[in-house]
């Protein structure tokens, strides 16, 4: 498999706040990743990095061989933590906004989702329910055919209930051979379904691993990033 | 590489189309009022019924005006929230650049703010034509302001100056819009964040006094005219205002030109290195 993301030496500071210390990793494409931290730990900056959100930092990003930037970005689907959708926009404008930018978008397979998430058409973003909204940003990041996927906190605000079925539409409608990256700290939640993990602590690189490499000894994901964040939290 | 590329450079035009859509969804209602209420002030004067042509003419006067200002109420209301708000997820992660992302904003707010002068400038002499007409008042209307053209002694000369007046009234408009983008933009930066609101008045003020203090030096120690002569010549004239004809003064137009790159490009570095959406 080819090289999707390389990162060297990535450091990204707020004024006297490292938030990332010298990052650096590579990952191959075509799989599930999970990147995983506690909250604060540098995941959204990392993913706003990749993303092309920020740019202001040091050491090396490529994404596809390429430097985050317009390329990359139609390249890369992103679902952030946030609510984006503009307060004018019905689910229909939502998704005709998508599919005018991005070539690989599926409209009729945004349409037929939007029924089948029962949302509906011609309301306003600003006057749905927060779990609709994050619904129609699913809808609107899976129905692209993009090369990578990066969703940050997918089921952050979703309640357990909801959980699996956001998992199970996340991957059912993930193109083959793209990849996709997930960042959570509800790793029981997800680790059934990844295929390598990248663990981040205070801004560093605390694991990089296969789940097969890693679950070998019998533990689970949720298992190791437990004592990998004891030993970590302990100096 | 080059397909992709294009493919980059064509998102442009979905991005005008699609800021003009979300723009047009509140402008054009106020100049369909404006459209209802001249239609009115005709109304009112084919059947000579005093009520309906005053409401006609006062509500397409003040719309004239409201539209000025609403205008300029969106170009800084979009910029602020499609970017640095929330909304600044979806577009700065469309597959444009910054450059592209600015260019689009001051494409379609520089159009409806050069509407809304003109709209203004139409209803005011549409209503000032009316009062001359009918009650004799003297009120400066567009053909009003014809009259200053009585000296010139060509009509070559009367449209290289209408044409000087407009691109310079353009290009103010451009500078007067990228200066408040630049100074929002600015003041979104990890310093001002905090308090972005009074950091993005002082920026601005603080562009308009370099703009207008740096007008005035250029103008004292860095002449450049253009003088119409009266053989329909035109010729420049370096440092001189006092040469015979009518002169018109390029150094102010030429900053404000240089200024607006300047600042465009600023501004679109801006958004690209400096900002992080909350």
């Amino acid at each position: 498999m080819e090289e999707i993301i390389r990162i060297n030496n990535l450091t990204k500071s707020y004024g006297t706040n490292t938030v990332l210390k010298n990052v650096s990793f590579s990952l191959e494409g075509g799989q599930i990743i999970g990147l995983l931290g506690p909250n604060g730990s540098g995941k959204t900056s990392l993913i706003k990095i990749l993303t092309g959100l920020i740019n202001d930092y040091t050491g090396e990003v490529l994404v596809n061989g390429l430097k985050p930037g317009a390329r990359t970005k139609s390249m890369v689907a992103y679902l952030p933590e946030k609510t984006y959708l503009a307060s004018w926009m019905t689910a229909d404008d939502a998704i005709k906004y998508i599919a005018d930018f991005y070539d690989d978008f599926d409209l009729p397979k945004a349409m037929h989702m939007l029924d089948m998430f029962q949302l509906p058409h011609k309301q306003k973003a600003r006057t749905m329910s927060k779990g609709q909204q994050e619904k129609l940003q699913l809808i609107l990041v899976m129905c692209r055919n993009a090369k990578i996927y990066i969703l940050d906190e997918p089921m952050g605000g979703v309640d357990p209930a909801a959980r699996d079925f956001i998992l199970d539409s996340i991957i059912k409608n993930r193109p083959e051979g793209s990849t996709l990256m997930m960042s959570t700290h509800l790793i029981h939640d997800i680790e059934g379904v990844l295929d390598s993990i990248v663990m981040i602590g205070r801004g560093r690189l605390l694991m990089q691993d296969s789940v097969s490499h890693l679950t070998q000894s019998g533990k689970t994901v949720n298992e190791v990033f437990k004592e990998v964040f004891a030993s970590d939290w302990q100096f | 590489m080059t397909g992709s590329s294009d493919r980059v450079k064509g998102k442009m035009f979905q991005l005008v189309k699609n800021d003009f859509l979300a723009s047009a969804r509140v402008i054009p209602l106020f100049y369909l009022i404006e459209i209802v209420a001249i239609a009115a002030f005709y109304i009112g004067q084919k059947m000579e019924n005093s009520k309906v042509l005053i409401i006609g003419f006062v509500v397409s006067l003040v719309v004239a005006f409201l539209l000025v200002f609403v205008s300029f109420f969106f170009v800084v209301y979009d910029y602020q929230k499609s970017l640095f708000g929330q909304q600044g997820y979806l577009s700065f992660t469309l597959p444009v650049n910054s450059r592209q992302l600015l260019g689009s904003k001051l494409i379609v707010y520089g159009f409806w703010m050069l509407v809304s002068f003109a709209d203004f400038i139409l209803v005011l002499d549409l209503l000032g034509k009316f009062a001359d007409r009918e009650y004799g008042e003297m009120i400066d209307t567009a053909s009003g302001l014809l009259t200053m053209f009585a000296d010139f002694p060509s009509k070559a000369q009367i449209i290289a100056y209408a044409v000087y007046f407009i691109i310079e009234f353009f290009a103010l408009v451009l500078s007067f819009i990228i200066m408040i983008y630049f100074a929002i933009a600015a003041s979104h930066m990890r310093k001002f964040q905090k308090a972005n609101i009074i950091w993005s008045v002082l920026i601005f003020i603080a562009t308009g006094i370099i703009y207008v203090v740096v007008i005035n030096l250029l103008e004292k120690y860095l002449g450049v005219y253009l003088v119409l002569g009266d053989d329909k010549s035109f010729t420049f004239n370096f440092g001189d205002p006092t040469t015979p004809g009518t002169q018109l003064t390029l150094m102010p137009f030429l900053f404000m030109v240089l200024q607006d790159v300047a600042y465009f490009f600023l501004t679109a570095h801006i958004m690209h290195k400096r900002i992080n959406i909350k």
